[in-house]
């Protein structure tokens, strides 16, 4: 038997070396041939990425020295304009991060990304099954590879909790909301600087995320599936009313009350007025670091409450975010070498130390292991990792598509204006989601 | 030879404005007629469906139209007045005048940055100091950038606060003025305000046409400010045409249809100019 | 007498007009007054705090050292150059081109005229975006992808509308008289320009200037769109890069960042309005 296995195994490692060979002869540029080459990778981040991503090229680029990495990168905006851009005229670049919303969008059937089940040095076994899951696109290609997970968690400040007589948070919607009323008893319509908040939203995607959630915590079903969006009129009803009764205690702000910033800098959430914010796993540093003085201990992290005691907690998970060799790059011939880069870049032991924890908190197995070598993931990170570990949920690859989010973001501002009651926000949501799916 | 001298002179002009324009407008005309989004890589004829969808299978479009117009038709004459006052009052000749006219004109420097963004969200913030100034006289506090009704203006104030080349327009016209058409006018004993109007406006019409139309295009095309301060909000109160179009090119890559609207777009202008030009007949006077 | 009288009321109206200027001023200036006072303030006394100064013993001088040394690679000073790299460029070509190209359209009368202008405004209404496919295409053929060409060459081709429309309305302002005294004695159109149109334009001439200027220093969408390599990068894009959706962003660094940008073209804009005035002189005098 054991025999056998090896002789199984044999036979694939033949094979593979002989399609390897066989995909030689259709041309491109290898690495092993010396031939002076050059790939371009454009990523977005910030200076610290970028930093830690630029040494870790010099290092690729002094190990193979006929090899040139160009590296494109800059802020998250413009980013998909510019990239438009070069889809229109053919000059992307190589390797190009992408986010969840369009590996599926632009990677589905549509020849902007190489299918990476087939790409020569790309070394799949690192990705599990479930992060490759997140790249999969609909015509069965394997579109990408995921960096990480992510989901949403609850960061609480424990003394708003303490001053309130709890020691940890609340674990459904009736005692955050029963919690809520009483933190925001001696509100003003118009915030003056003193409001308090049980629930702080920041941006406009935490109360699509939060609704969504309560959906598939109370009812278990997801956006959609084949075309069709799966919630009933009804169970999104439920949900509306669940968001309602949050409205109405004071829970989270009115329209009126919430001002701007809409991200982690608002002023509420810096000055300890506000309990509690939704954010990525991964970008949990963004709320810690604006909170008071940015004393990680006065927070705690959490999943968003269940709907009825001993529920589901849910927690959209979804890939943090991807990079992808183009298609272009196939065609250029380049992508041999833009392969060999990616899977170095996974899992080479001193690019994944200078790079750290800088895209996000790696899943890949190599760098997985790095990271937990190096400690990269601890407090309150580690902890809200601990936390997806727990459950299930994943985020529907079609959520974060513009032409579903616009009319669901249009149904809770509607709500939460008072334009439209419940009943009619979860018309809105569920029929004109199906009409853009058409 | 003078015969020729403009066409010699517009040598140039015709080819930049074949390659960089003509062309271009027709093929954004043609690819309106496809589903043409770049990424696809293939282009599917669909006529003028692009059209008919926009005007009959997308109420979105309509919302956005009105919240433009209401942009623009509000905001146009809010900027020209406030641009033509500055103007006025920065061509007195007084010492340092040049150091006012530097310190009025940075508003408009510092575009839509996002610093201005911020900016302005703090000054129209509930207890920022529009709504304290507005306190003094009694006025309840106002949610400028969340309540559908002032969002609007929000923005239009931001768009009057940074007049900078239309006030530069204006004050260049006024420079023009020969001073001595003035102390005629002081001779014949003319106030400083009928010398506005029977002097003053009259000369300038060329230049205050000019100024209309620009207004009128940079408020159909605004971009900036409701992308940053309002995020289109709320309740599509500033979702304005552009900013849809940005939207639909760029975030749900339907260049095709992104282009269709585009067109639409130029159409609007085109006829509120065309109105502008044929009324322009009545109060536009030319020296040449 | 009458001399003294007269004195007395002009010191009375200029005292209005200054009154006038400041109170004006302080509307518009206090913003920014605010944004110049919170780049020494830590975020937290930013939000929701209209006072323009930091609270006593919270000033913050990091930021413009910080927002100084734009990215870890370049400061400042490096991207300011890049910008001038298609700026300057720009503004020569813009000035010279549009400025001809009125010329010919507001001065002489020739077959088709009609339809020049007419293309004029046409072009003046469309909306950028109709442009940019076609164009990007064009410049990735002929290779001007990630230069700074890309940025300047259609602008010396006359093509700016905006520019060429404001310097034929302010042609129409001026008296045809006077090129056709200078055209009886006998200079040619060119020298016409030069010599008799281009000195009394001046004030309109340098505003061109100033606001190409100007818009190109913000000028966000171009450089993203046609550039590519990060040693291409423009002030406009290393300014927005302090908005961070990463890391914990200091709103001083972008408030002192911006300030600091504002400062050539305000340099710029000062030393050119003295301009303005000369120009009214010239113009006044010629009467």
């Amino acid at each position: 038997m054991k025999k056998f296995v090896v002789f199984i195994g044999l036979l694939l490692a033949a094979m593979f070396v002989l399609s390897a060979c066989g995909s030689d002869d259709a041309g491109g540029i290898r690495v092993s041939d010396g031939e002076e080459a050059e790939i371009t990778f454009r990523w977005w981040g910030g200076d610290a990425r970028h930093n830690a991503t630029l040494e870790a090229i010099a290092l690729f680029e002094d190990r193979y020295p006929h090899i040139t990495v160009n590296a494109e990168f800059g802020a998250f905006g413009g980013f998909l304009e510019q990239l438009t851009m070069d889809l229109a005229g053919g000059t992307e670049p190589d390797i190009v991060q992408s986010n969840f919303a369009w590996v599926h969008s632009l990677g589905n059937g549509q020849n902007v990304f190489a299918n990476h089940l087939y790409l020569p040095y790309l070394d799949l076994t690192e990705w599990s099954p479930e992060l490759r899951s997140f790249t999969t696109t609909a015509d069965g290609q394997l579109s990408g590879v995921s960096h990480g997970i992510t989901g949403r968690v609850i960061i609480y400040s424990r003394d708003m909790l303490a001053q309130h007589g709890l020691s940890a948070f609340p674990a459904t919607f009736d005692e955050w909301i029963a919690l809520g009323e009483r933190i925001s008893a001696d509100n003003t319509a118009i915030d003056t600087g003193a409001n308090r908040y049980a629930f702080f939203p920041l941006g406009d995607q935490t109360l699509d995320i939060v609704l969504m959630t309560i959906i598939l915590n109370e009812f278990n079903v997801n956006l959609q599936s084949d075309g069709r969006i799966l919630p009933t009129i009804d169970q999104v009803e439920y949900a509306f009313n669940v968001l309602g009764r949050m409205i109405d205690s004071g829970t989270i702000p009115t329209m009126q009350q919430q001002e701007a910033p809409h991200d982690a800098t608002n002023p509420v959430w810096m000055q300890g007025r506000g309990g509690s914010v939704f954010e990525w796993v991964g970008n949990i540093g963004l709320p810690i670091g604006n909170f008071l003085d940015g004393n990680e201990a006065d927070l705690g992290v959490a999943l968003l409450p269940a709907t009825r005691a001993g529920g589901t907690q849910n927690s959209m998970q979804r890939t943090s975010l991807v990079h992808a060799v183009t298609q272009a790059s196939v065609e250029r011939g380049t992508h041999y070498i833009a392969s060999y880069f990616l899977n170095w870049f996974y899992t080479d032991e001193g690019a994944l130390r200078l790079l750290g924890n800088q895209f996000g908190i790696p899943l890949s197995r190599t760098a997985a292991r790095i990271s937990a070598e190096e400690g990269n993931t601890r407090g309150l990170q580690l902890a809200g990792l601990h936390l997806l570990e727990a459950n299930v949920g994943d985020m529907c690859h079609l959520f974060e598509d513009p032409s579903l989010r616009d009319p669901r973001f249009f149904a809770i501002d509607a709500f939460r204006y008072g334009q439209m009651n419940a009943r009619q926000a979860a018309e809105h949501w569920v029929n004109e989601q199906q009409a853009a799916l058409r | 030879m003078t015969k020729y001298a403009p066409f010699f002179l517009l040598i140039p002009w015709f080819i930049g404005i074949t390659v960089f324009r003509v062309y271009p407008m027709i093929s954004s005309f043609y690819y309106s007629l496809f589903d043409f989004q770049p990424v696809l890589r293939t282009r599917e004829f669909v006529g003028f469906d692009n059209y008919a969808r926009l005007l009959f299978r997308f109420p979105h479009f309509w919302d956005s139209v009105r919240a433009t117009l209401r942009y623009v038709l509000w905001g146009t004459p809010m900027v020209l007045i406030a641009a033509f006052f500055i103007a006025f009052v920065l061509n007195f000749k007084l010492k340092g005048i040049n150091l006012f006219r530097t310190a009025y004109y940075v508003p408009s420097i510092l575009g839509g940055n996002v610093a201005v963004a911020i900016l302005w969200s703090q000054l129209f913030s509930g207890n920022g100091p529009v709504n304290q100034v507005l306190g003094i006289f009694g006025v309840e506090p106002i949610s400028w950038i969340r309540d559908t009704t002032f969002a609007p203006f929000t923005l239009i104030f931001l768009s009057a606060w940074q007049f900078g080349s239309v006030m530069l327009i204006f004050l260049a016209a006024l420079q023009n003025v020969s001073p001595s058409l003035y102390e005629a006018a002081s001779i014949d004993g003319a106030s400083k305000w009928r010398q506005l109007f029977k002097i003053t406006l009259p000369i300038i019409t060329p230049v205050l046409l000019f100024n209309t139309v620009n207004v009128l295009i940079r408020h159909f095309q605004e971009f900036n400010a409701p992308y940053l301060i309002t995020n289109r909000g709320p309740l599509r109160a500033t979702d304005f045409l552009n900013v849809l179009i940005y939207d639909y090119a760029f975030r749900r890559l339907e260049f095709g249809f992104a282009l269709a609207m585009t067109w639409f777009l130029l159409a609007a202008i085109g006829l509120l100019t065309v109105i502008l030009f044929f009324s322009s007949k009545y109060w536009v006077h030319y020296s040449d | 007498m009458n001399h003294r009288r007269y004195l007395t009321r002009t010191n009375i109206n200029a005292t209005i007009r200054y009154v006038i200027l400041i109170a004006v001023g302080f509307i518009l200036a206090y913003p920014l007054f605010w944004m110049i006072g919170s780049s020494f303030k830590h975020n937290i006394d930013i939000f929701g705090n209209m006072a323009i100064l930091p609270p006593a013993g919270r000033w913050t001088f990091e930021h413009f050292p910080a927002a100084w040394q734009l990215t870890p690679r370049n400061n400042m000073l490096f991207y300011f150059l890049n910008t001038m790299r298609f700026l300057i460029p720009r503004v020569i070509g813009t000035v010279i081109s549009c400025t001809v190209t009125a010329y010919a359209i507001a001065r002489f009368s020739f077959p088709g005229k009609k339809i020049v202008f007419g293309i004029v405004l046409v072009t003046l209404l469309m909306p950028e975006l109709a442009f940019r496919i076609p164009i990007f295409m064009l410049y990735r053929d002929i290779g001007l992808i990630d230069t700074f060409a890309a940025l300047y060459i259609q602008d010396f081709f006359g093509v700016n509308s905006f520019f060429v429309f404001m310097i034929i309305q302010f042609m129409r302002t001026i008296p045809r008289e006077l090129d056709e005294a200078a055209h009886i004695d006998g200079c040619d159109p060119l020298r016409t320009l030069i010599s008799i149109l281009v000195p009394i334009l001046r004030p309109i001439i340098i505003t061109v200037g100033l606001l190409t200027f100007m818009w190109g220093m913000n000028d966000f969408q171009g450089p993203l769109i046609f550039l590519r390599s990060p040693d291409n990068r423009v002030l406009a894009q290393a300014l927005r890069g302090l908005l961070s959706e990463y890391e914990v962003t200091h709103f001083g660094q972008i408030f002192a960042g911006a300030f600091m940008g504002l400062i050539p073209t305000l340099a710029i804009f000062f030393a050119c309005s003295r301009y303005f005035v000369e120009g009214v002189a010239r113009s006044g005098g010629k009467e």
